[in-house]
């Protein structure tokens, strides 16, 4: 049977120091011990801090493997509160009869899998964070989105958005925006709020490519096709001609025609083409190398909250290059794509 | 009085919808209450940064006091007496056409 070492446990470092000096050898031995390990958990915390600022992070943690989801679903009810609702399905139990709860789950699920496997990211945080996703939120509500700490789904209204969690890209693009809150929090307002949006239809679109097995040529490269309802068909967005996914789109394509003060979904349209051109100018699958250049930035300590499209242009650049190496055609295709939408390197 | 209100933001957020609703047309009571809500609002204030990733935001105008500028309003804040707004904007609400030659 293995020996269970009380200091192992939590015990503050001043605590640990008195026993330390201990006269009972093995009390002393085991104390040492403990500061050691402790030692070694706060230098590591210490390192996380440096690298990632002022950023919201998750204390390091231990015990966890990894690699398989916990989510947890509710039942708003109808209600507009943001308030966790009635569990209808937990990690692991039986799908219920409930399709919006079941697409949810199902796509929560297929969300992490795209994180866990492409990058060995452990959730939201990293850290293993249970994944909440409320759904019949409010009455025929035809929106989705992140609060901060849980994803909602409405319902739609039937003529601009049906059930939301149709969309395994819906619940990617939610979720990421929790991976962008941990990773840079890009201020949600201006070219910094545009990247924000951009970066979840970015991996919200991966999702879906890996779901479906699709490769970029016989992706479509629509966001929100599962969800429109008639006055939006056939999409919400297309990341491969932004402006055009439906008559109201009012997405531009390259800087040219960048609206100033403009919404954070409207201007999201230049970066997500210059995803979509390196992804096709790479070819295979999207995740293969060009999500990886996008999750690299993303993560770089040198993106601030407040970052324009040029300062993550030129991150994905300097990651493509550190990545593939100074003369790889990734780094040249990275060049070839921001310089498709004008965005200058 | 003649009340202008835009829906933008939300997931669809490159999509916004508007509607006019004019008090006269409503029961005397409904008009009272929305009257009196409305000069609560903040008119004129700039609007902040959203409260979360795909908010919705409500932008509401008097066409006749265009002195008094746009109130931003949160999900949040449309409630009450200001629900009003909200209903008439999910029943006659209609998508505005922003795109630009393809």
């Amino acid at each position: 049977m293995r020996e269970h070492n009380p200091l192992r446990c939590i015990l503050p470092p001043n605590v640990l120091d008195r026993l330390a000096r201990s006269d009972d050898p093995d009390l002393r031995a085991s104390a040492l011990d403990a500061l050691r390990i402790d030692a070694r958990f706060r230098i590591a915390r210490a390192e996380s801090a440096s690298r990632t600022g002022g950023r919201t992070t998750a204390p390091v943690t231990f015990a966890r493997i990894g690699g398989a989801p916990n989510r947890t679903i509710y039942d708003q009810e109808h209600g507009s509160s943001q308030t966790l609702g009635r569990v209808v399905r937990a990690e692991g139990q039986p799908e219920t009869d409930d399709i919006a709860a079941t697409e949810a789950y199902e796509g929560l699920g297929r969300t992490y899998e795209y994180y866990w496997s492409t990058f060995q990211r452990d959730s939201i945080d990293g850290q293993g964070r249970t994944l909440h996703g409320c759904v019949h939120q409010g009455e025929n509500y035809p929106n989705a989105f992140w609060d901060g700490r849980a994803m909602f789904f409405g319902d739609g209204d039937g003529q601009m958005l049906t059930r939301t969690t149709a969309g395994v890209d819906v619940i990617g693009h939610e979720l990421t925006h929790g991976v962008t809150q941990y990773e840079a929090n890009l201020v949600y307002s201006g070219q910094s709020g545009a990247l924000n949006e951009s970066v979840s239809d970015v991996f919200g679109i991966q999702v879906k490519q890996r779901a479906l097995g699709q490769d970029v040529t016989t992706s479509d490269w629509l966001i929100g096709a599962d969800i429109v309802g008639p006055a939006l068909q056939p999409a919400l967005r297309s990341m491969k001609d932004p402006g055009q996914a439906n008559p109201h789109d009012d997405q531009p394509a390259t800087m040219d025609d960048y609206v100033p003060g403009g919404d954070v979904h409207t201007n999201s349209g230049i970066p997500n083409r210059a995803f979509y051109v390196l992804a096709t100018t790479l070819g295979g699958n999207a995740w293969d190398a060009a999500g990886p250049i996008w999750y690299a930035a993303l993560r770089d300590a040198r993106l601030t909250p407040t970052a324009t499209f040029q300062e993550f242009a030129r991150l994905t650049l300097r990651n493509a290059l550190m990545i593939y190496g100074q003369t790889s055609s990734e780094a040249d295709a990275v060049r070839g794509s921001w310089e498709a939408v004008q965005v200058p390197l | 009085m003649r009340i202008r209100v835009r829906r933008v933001g939300g997931i669809a957020g490159n999509i916004a919808l508007a509607a006019e609703l004019d008090t006269a047309q409503l029961p005397a009571s409904d008009a009272t209450r929305l009257e009196g809500a409305l000069e609560a609002l903040p008119w004129g204030a700039p609007a902040g940064v959203p409260p979360h990733p795909d908010a919705f935001r409500y932008e509401v105008d008097l066409p006749d006091e265009p002195g008094r500028g746009t109130a931003v309003l949160e999900e949040s804040d449309v409630g009450g007496d200001m629900d009003l707004l909200r209903t008439h904007l999910q029943s006659d609400g209609v998508i505005e056409s922003r795109r630009r030659p393809g």
